[in-house]
């Protein structure tokens, strides 16, 4: 009479066991999956152009207004891909 | 001799022309008068310029408060044009850079109602506006910025970043493609593009964009983060292992090294 509860109580461990492992293998890829699509963002925002003097914008020496109209983004004062995060 | 003359007159009359060609400048007035009028807007005038200069200066050096209180003792002055524009520009900067962005957003678009040319107040008012968080307006800021300067890699690079964060792929695919036309060096648009196809479901081109980007830039650690996080999401584990292991390696930046490390050490557990 006493066999039985026994094995039935180590089923029953066995099995909590196993669905335990199993969900936190689970938790675990879920976890690794999100850690790695919070990586997927945009780059940072462009920095603020720098001030303009009592010339204005239109001087050739306007760096900023010459940075805003740039076609090529090094000379727009743009993120680098210097690894930075 | 008759020759010899002839010539002698043409040259006396040529001597004017040459002569105006080589330009001097020329020595600026002195107000003589006595009118109160001429005198008060002579001197205002003076204060406006003598205050953009020592706020440019404050600015220069960071003192951002000090900057503001220039400037806005200029837009009191009631300046004309360039200087008008140039101070409300200067004080948007001011603001911004004390974190007051509602008063910097408010000064940028007084400088762009008074000179709508003027690029680079409207770089820094979408640029004020994501800081804001503001992504609706920074959105409608970066399309006017476009349509005024559809070839500043600026106005593509600033609506691209709005169209990302406010779940307009399609826009910020248009705008990094153009961006990496115009510029194909330029690493970061192909990862802001890859961003985009990844939102619209085409892993396959987003792994192409970060290989592009990582192939124009070797040491641009996000990119390969970023490859292997699109090679997982494709079910290549075990490359997805090795481009994190290559971060973790190469990153120059301890915080990437570590995400990198815990990225590939998840994926081997």
């Amino acid at each position: 009479m006493m066999r039985f509860p026994a094995r039935l109580a180590f089923g029953i461990a066995f099995a909590l066991l196993t669905a335990g492992s199993v969900g936190f293998a689970r938790a675990s890829v879920v976890a690794l999956e999100d850690l790695a699509n919070a990586q997927l963002q945009p780059t940072a925002l462009p920095a603020l152009l720098g001030p303009i003097n009592e010339l204005g914008r239109n001087g050739w020496q306007c760096t900023p207004e010459r940075a805003a109209k740039a076609a090529h983004a090094t000379s727009a004062e743009l993120p680098a891909d210097d690894g930075a995060p | 001799m008759r020759l010899a003359a002839a010539c002698a007159i043409a040259l006396c009359a040529a001597l004017p022309c040459v002569a105006q060609a080589q330009p001097y400048p020329g020595v600026t007035p002195i107000p003589h008068s006595t009118d109160p009028a001429t005198l008060h807007a002579f001197a205002n005038r003076r204060e406006i310029m003598e205050r953009i200069r020592v706020g440019f200066r404050a600015e220069m050096e960071g003192r951002w408060t000090d900057a503001a209180a220039e400037f806005e003792r200029v837009i009191a002055l009631g300046p004309q044009e360039p200087q008008a524009s140039t101070a409300f520009y200067d004080l948007g900067i001011a603001r911004a850079q004390s974190g007051d962005y509602a008063g910097a957003t408010a000064a940028f678009e007084a400088s762009i109602a008074r000179d709508s040319g003027f690029l680079a107040a409207r770089a820094n008012l979408v640029t004020v506006y994501l800081l804001a968080g503001n992504t609706a307006a920074a959105r409608t800021a970066a399309d006017a910025f476009v349509a005024a300067a559809p070839d500043s890699a600026r106005a593509l690079y600033a609506r691209g970043i709005a169209a990302l964060r406010a779940g307009d792929a399609l826009t910020a695919l248009a705008d990094f493609r153009t961006l990496s036309s115009n510029d194909p060096a330029y690493a970061v648009a192909h990862y802001d593009l890859a961003i985009a196809e990844q939102q619209l479901g085409s892993t396959a081109d987003a792994e192409r964009e970060l290989r592009s980007a990582i192939a124009l830039s070797p040491s641009y650690t996000r990119a390969q983060i970023a490859l292997g996080a699109v090679l997982l999401r494709e079910g290549k584990r075990d490359e997805a292992r090795g481009d994190f292991d290559a971060a973790a390696q190469s990153a120059p930046d301890a915080t990437l090294r570590n995400l990198a490390a815990s990225l590939r050490d998840a994926i081997r557990h």
